[in-house]
């Protein structure tokens, strides 16, 4: 194995007695496409969330390019946090701003180019992921398919180390999902940065992934190549990869996605009213 | 107790929030451009609906207090007693109020949303804290308006109230004036634009926290707008009995 971007060590992180990533450890490549994969509610969006410092963990260390970021000020956080490029689950565009100005919006936070110079990346990366010419349209005229493609333009418009995908294709006919999957694939070949990517998509995950981590009832059970994963005897792996609901995957411990609300709120029982 | 507890933890992370908010405010001043943004938009949104309910309040307080006054043979007090109402507390609570419910509202739900939609954590996953790029630029818009907006609420309020003794109770207008010149001092008007002036970060504080902290969906936005508008109105009214009883004894 190469070089690591990411390391994840002995992290642990509950909400109350809701134990969400139990002690779990793993490896993330430079410069390859890691997968993580597992039913909903297993903590994938909370190992994203933990690893760009949006959440700390109760216990263990997350080393980005060796530095501990579990340890940081929040200055040196925000200093990290510019090797990160994300794209959310829904694109998370600033609705009240154009396509242009949301991917314009990093760079003008972070470099001292010219207008003119923004502007022309701007279009380069539009250009990239498909979408040229659409500057002007606001994200509430855009599909769900486009707005991930502007997300991941805003997302790599700093050139980033390591790019984060929140379930890219989730809310997506098959059709443009294999389309923000081959995008996922030509990006990485273009970019050469570390992709770390969320996904429930099964033929999606063997398309883009390197390597792949499997989270199972908070813990990883299962961590490598496409191949040995497929050729995993794993139960639990052979019935998530071939998309079946009988056991042993246990349907009570994954009953949906985990509200994240807690570590702003303070709340744990966030959706008791609802 | 388990209320109790959550109550008293709230009220801790409403804590922490003013002083974070408050921390960035004076580590790092936010760019000029989004204060005048906001303030343009506190300003559109309140001066309007401001104008006109200090109209009405005016003319009511004016009406209500020659009647009251008539009753003893204390007409003459008028002028002095419409000055002091609206500069003292009318114009303060009304403006506090209203902002709280035009620019109030308005931040809590376009800081929900923008939480719910995971576009805040987009802001900081792009290294921009949005306590200084979404929250400062608001508070310095709101300390900045809020005097302004008082010193419209005073003179409108005012200046209704004496239209409305002199040509609907043909009082003497020179009379009113000078019974209100000699009753209102410059202190009664610096301490009102300092009353909605601290109602004015109380609204903005709130309406903010109430936005950060929203919960998922549709639901949550709708419960920070409804949360940040009770919680302002309830705490000026209360706050303002506390602040007279301070400054007037």
């Amino acid at each position: 194995m190469g070089e690591n971007a990411v390391r994840f060590e002995n992290v642990r992180k509950a909400f109350g007695k809701q134990v969400i990533l139990d002690h779990i450890s793993c490896d993330v490549e430079k410069g390859k496409t890691t997968v993580i994969v597992g039913p909903s509610g297993t903590g994938k969006s909370v190992f994203l969330k933990l690893l760009v410092g949006l959440l700390k963990p109760d216990h263990g260390s997350i080393y980005v390019d060796g530095q501990d970021v579990t340890r940081l000020s929040q200055n040196d956080l925000f200093e990290v946090r510019k090797k990160f490029g994300m794209l959310f689950q829904d694109g998370a565009l600033f609705d009240s701003q154009n396509v242009g100005d949301n991917i314009a919006f990093p760079l003008r936070r972070h470099t001292r180019k010219s207008h003119k110079e923004i502007m022309k990346i701007v279009a380069q990366k539009l250009d990239q992921v498909g979408l040229p010419g659409i500057e002007h349209k606001l994200p509430s005229e855009l599909s769900g398919g486009m707005r991930k493609r502007v997300g991941l333009a805003r997302a790599m418009a700093l050139d980033p180390e390591i790019i984060l995908f929140d379930e890219p294709n989730s809310g997506l006919d098959p059709v443009m999902s294999d389309a923000i999957d081959k995008l996922i694939i030509k990006t990485k070949q273009m970019t050469g940065s570390t992709f770390i990517v969320i996904s429930h998509d099964i033929p999606g995950t063997f398309q883009i992934a390197d390597h792949i981590i499997m989270l199972y009832k908070s813990k990883v059970i299962a961590t490598g190549t496409c191949d040995e994963i497929k050729a995993s005897t794993n139960p639990v792996l052979q019935q998530f990869f071939s998309r079946n609901s009988e056991i042993p995957i246990d349907p009570g411990y994954a009953t949906g996605e985990l509200d994240l609300r807690p570590y702003v709120t303070g709340e744990l029982k966030d959706n008791e009213d609802s | 107790m388990n209320q109790v507890i959550k109550f008293m933890s709230g009220l801790g992370q409403l804590g922490f929030f003013s002083v974070r908010i408050f921390t960035t405010l004076f580590r790092s001043w936010p760019e000029p451009r989004l204060v005048f943004e906001q303030m343009f938009k506190i300003g559109v949104e309140t001066l309007p609906v401001l104008i006109a309910v200090c109209t009405f309040v005016g003319t009511n307080i004016a009406l209500v207090g020659y009647h009251i006054f008539k009753g003893f043979g204390g007409q003459e007090f008028l002028g002095a007693y419409v000055g002091l109402s609206c500069l003292r507390e009318m114009a303060p609570i009304l403006t506090g109020a209203l902002m709280a419910a035009k620019p109030g509202t308005d931040i809590s739900a376009t800081i929900a949303t923008m939480r719910v939609k995971e576009q805040i954590d987009a802001l900081e996953v792009m290294s921009v804290d949005p306590f200084k790029f979404l929250i400062v630029p608001r508070m310095i818009a709101f300390i900045l308006t809020a005097p302004i907006l008082v010193l419209f609420a005073d003179f409108v309020s005012v200046a209704a109230g004496f239209a409305v003794a002199v040509f609907q109770l043909h009082q003497n207008a020179g009379h009113f004036i000078n019974q209100m010149l000699a009753y209102v001092r410059m202190e009664d008007l610096i301490n009102g634009m300092f009353k909605g002036l601290l109602f004015a970060i109380v609204s903005c504080i709130l309406s903010t926290y109430f936005g950060y902290t929203s919960k998922p969906g549709p639901k949550g936005v709708s419960r920070a707008i409804n949360l940040s508008v009770v919680t302002i109105a309830s705490f000026i009214v209360i706050f303002n009995f506390f602040l007279t009883a301070a400054i007037y004894g």
